[in-house]
């Protein structure tokens, strides 16, 4: 889409930090983009360029550039950062750095663009706060438009920045890191936090308080080159409350809000009329759960068979699986199928309330095996709170267990059948309920590593694992204060960008930059006690401190805390009365 | 079923030019959904669209003489799906010409002959027009040129002068030059106009190479109904 530059009140561009590859993939831009378009403003977008080009544009002296009409970032009125993991930092700065913005805030003048974040690290944006002039928390339909309005009429009225970031002060869910002050004591903990005249004392995360009735957009982008994930999306709802505690996505996404199949369809057909995609994504934390999965499904089966459009469902839940359901969303070959059981022991499960049982999972297994699945991926984590290595061994005990059922199943073609166990690096996440807890280190990590590196061996078995390296330092950013920001200039200075990225990722150079700027990994990942200060304790989405501390509690002790969906109750996580909203089913029903 | 065969020829311009074939054709199979074209489906457990290409276009290169066969499960007029597609092409690509095909016609891959490419270059020192013309003609009289062609045994040298069928020479009013050159398409092999310029980066910068012409087999008769 392209808007006449000259004609618009404001221009935002918006901007992935990673490759075009995977930025096209993310929904929530795809949204924005078109929500802004349709006001009297103009959205374009950019991502981040990939080695060899940045090489290029440095050498020409070009700076970085929009995709629609190639202006500079710099041209633009507002850029907006998605904040969708910890290790993207390092390429915000270099994509502001190549279009000449000064990346810090107080070397920007009332000329350069504002720049603004959302996405999921809004909810602790601590470390990059010197960077950003704005981060909104929560959902940003709505609020984007409020957002831009301010912006435009403070520009139109002649006002200057520091104007304009007084009015902003007034919309929901916004944090403007520059009116809060922070101290810290001798020891490195935060001695306090303190908001700067008028500011709120407190910023609660903004949400769309009628999301399923609200206007989906009437268009979609269509890429030209192959994205990660190809496809029209539509989020079928939005929260989830199964209150895996170590979830961040499950805990600042609340509460549940599911659309009615009326809407998702409407939606997907005129996508479909206006994109020609050939394939759908129902895209939600865990879509399986959708109450009126079955209705969906054979409604949409019915509007789209005849055109040949393949629907997907990602992210099913062991419990949710039938191999039913998962037949109708797979077409063609059957290939690998994938489940989270998460923890090794039923014990540990409890733990993080990921409440499958070990019959539930072997069950699943089985029934995937017997309507012909023969590969099967399973996805654990090492070092969740109170993991031993019981639960380890309750790893490799389930894996071989299945791979045998799987043989036995498929007899002559045994040799097939093949279990691939995938284990990442538990990093506790703000605003969940292990956001108190230890993330184990890195020594600690390469021991559990090789404990099942050891034991996953044979044939049918295949065991991959996470750069141990690169978990301490999502970890340390995850959680991490004001004084990382220093670092994470460091570490630009001295090369890192992709670091998400296994290959391009320099621990050397990281340890180099943490050394410089005095920071010590163990501060970041320690525990924390209940009544520490922490960074983003001024930041909420909604969860009073309480429900996680009890929550923390419960898992110490293994008690399970059912979904607030299945009408057994609420767990009075606080989202509802903190934020005036109600969890909605498409039935009706509401809890 | 039985399916009803066109043949479109549309042109890829501007930044189109950097869109690989693959990426072409996902552009087209969206373009034909767009279009609400009852397209015929592969039969099978994953049904594709009945699509099928010309000689593929090298990456970077302009055509005004790109073309594919579809096939549809109704028909339509010409008319009908000129008018669909144009509708609902993506920018850099445009239809230019559309006609209905015999069921049995041989595919383009089969049926291509020869293809002509443009190169629009600039001198690199100021000659004038009539030395341009000397060592063109020099060219066309060598007896091979020789490219290395890296194949997964390693490099290997090709004498690709017997694959150059013909060229035309003009010069713009500006001092820039049209070398126009027809090359084989087909079993013998063909010449990729990026093999071909590294006779001519000595002398010339080139400015931009774009495909013109595709001659078939059918000869003139088929090339006129285009």
């Amino acid at each position: 889409m392209i808007k006449p530059w000259d004609q618009v009140r404001l221009r935002v561009v918006l901007a992935f930090p990673d490759l075009y590859e995977i930025g096209f993939s993310h929904l929530g831009l795809r949204l924005l983009y078109q929500y802004i378009n349709k006001e009297h403003y103009l959205a374009e977008r950019v991502y981040a360029p990939a080695a060899d080009l940045e090489q290029e544009l440095r050498k020409a002296g070009l700076p970085l550039f929009s995709v629609e009409t190639r202006h500079s970032l710099a041209q633009f009125d507002v850029v907006g950062f998605t904040l969708q993991y910890e290790l993207s930092y390092t390429n915000i700065l270099n994509m502001m750095n190549l279009a000449g913005i000064p990346i810090k805030r107080e070397d920007r003048g009332e000329t350069d663009p504002l720049i603004i974040g959302g996405g999921p690290g809004s909810f602790n944006p601590e470390p990059i706060s010197a960077f950003f002039d704005l981060f909104l928390l929560g959902e940003g339909e709505e609020a984007i438009l409020e957002i831009l309005a301010i912006i435009a009429d403070g520009k139109e009225k002649g006002k200057t920045k520091a104007g304009i970031k007084q009015d902003l002060l007034k919309v929901e869910g916004v944090y403007l890191p520059e009116f809060y002050r922070v101290e810290y004591t001798d020891d490195g903990k935060i001695a306090a936090l303190h908001p700067v005249a008028s500011a709120p004392p407190v910023v609660q995360k903004r949400i769309l308080r009628n999301f399923t009735a609200f206007p989906l957009p009437t268009a979609d982008l269509v890429p030209w080159i192959e994205p990660i994930h190809d496809r029209a999306m539509v989020e079928l709802f939005r929260g989830c409350t199964r209150g895996c505690r170590f979830c961040q996505a499950g805990m600042i996404y609340r509460p549940v809000r599911e659309r009615s199949p009326a809407t998702i369809e409407a939606y997907l057909q005129n996508v479909i009329a206006h994109t020609g995609y050939e394939e759908i994504s129902l895209t939600s934390l865990s879509s399986a759960d959708y109450t009126k999965i079955q209705e969906l499904f054979n409604n949409l089966t019915a509007c789209f068979s005849d055109q040949n459009i393949k629907l997907s469902l990602p992210s099913l839940r062991v419990d949710s699986f039938s191999p039913e359901l998962a037949a109708r969303f797979q077409s063609g070959r059957k290939g690998g199928l994938t489940f989270a059981p998460e923890a090794g022991t039923e014990r540990l499960r409890q733990v993080i309330n990921k409440n499958l049982s070990e019959e539930q999972i072997l069950t699943t297994a089985q029934e995937a095996f017997a309507a012909g699945w023969q590969r099967l991926k399973l996805y654990f984590m090492i070092g969740l709170p109170t993991e031993t290595d019981e639960d380890l061994e309750g790893i490799v005990r389930l894996a071989k267990e299945i791979l045998a059922l799987g043989r036995r199943l498929h007899g002559p073609k045994a040799g097939r059948v093949q279990v691939t166990v995938s284990a990442s690096t538990f990093v506790p996440k703000p605003h969940t309920p292990f956001q108190w807890r230890p993330q184990i280190s890195l020594t600690e990590t390469e021991r559990r590593q090789k404990f099942l590196k050891d034991r996953l061996v044979g044939r049918g078995l295949q065991f991959s694992w996470h750069d141990p390296s690169l978990s301490q330092l999502e970890g340390v950013f995850a959680r991490g204060d004001r004084r990382l920001g220093k670092t994470l200039v460091k570490a630009w200075e001295l090369g890192c960008t992709f670091d998400s990225w296994p290959d391009q990722f320099h621990w050397d150079r990281w340890v180099e930059a943490l050394e410089a700027t005095d920071v010590q990994v163990d501060a970041y990942l320690r525990p924390r006690a209940y009544d520490e200060i922490l960074p983003w304790d001024h930041l909420s989405a909604g969860l009073t401190k309480t429900y996680l501390r009890d929550e923390d509690q419960r898992a110490e002790q293994g008690q399970i805390t059912l979904d607030c969906r299945a009408q057994r109750g609420c767990s009075t996580c606080g989202v509802c009365s903190t934020l005036g909203a109600a969890p909605e089913r498409a039935g009706g029903e509401n809890d | 079923m039985k399916t009803i065969k066109y043949r479109i020829r549309y042109s890829k311009t501007g930044a189109a030019r950097f869109t690989s074939h693959l990426d072409v054709l996902r552009a087209l199979t969206r373009t034909l959904r767009r279009a609400g074209l009852p397209v015929a489906f592969s039969a099978g457990f994953n049904p594709k669209p009945q699509l099928s290409f010309g000689p593929p276009l090298p990456l970077g290169v302009e055509s005004s003489a790109e073309y594919f066969d579809l096939e549809l499960n109704v028909p339509l007029t010409e008319a009908e799906v000129m008018f669909a597609l144009k509708q609902h092409l993506p920018p850099g690509l445009e239809v230019i010409a559309l006609h209905q095909l015999d069921p049995k016609a041989p595919s383009l891959m089969a049926d291509a002959i020869s293809i002509y490419y443009q190169f629009t270059l600039e001198r690199k020192n100021p000659v004038p027009d009539r030395q341009v013309e000397e060592e063109f003609a020099a060219l066309w009289a060598s007896p091979e040129l020789i490219i290395t062609k890296k194949t997964k045994q390693g490099e290997k040298k090709v004498n690709i002068r017997p694959l150059w069928k013909s060229y035309d020479l003009s010069f713009t009013v500006d001092g820039g030059i049209d070398f126009q050159i027809e090359v084989a398409f087909g079993p013998q092999g063909t010449i990729r106009p990026d093999d071909f310029g590294s006779f001519l980066v000595a002398a010339f910068r080139i400015e931009k190479i774009r495909r013109t012409e595709i001659r078939f087999k059918g000869g003139e008769r088929r090339q006129k109904v285009l």
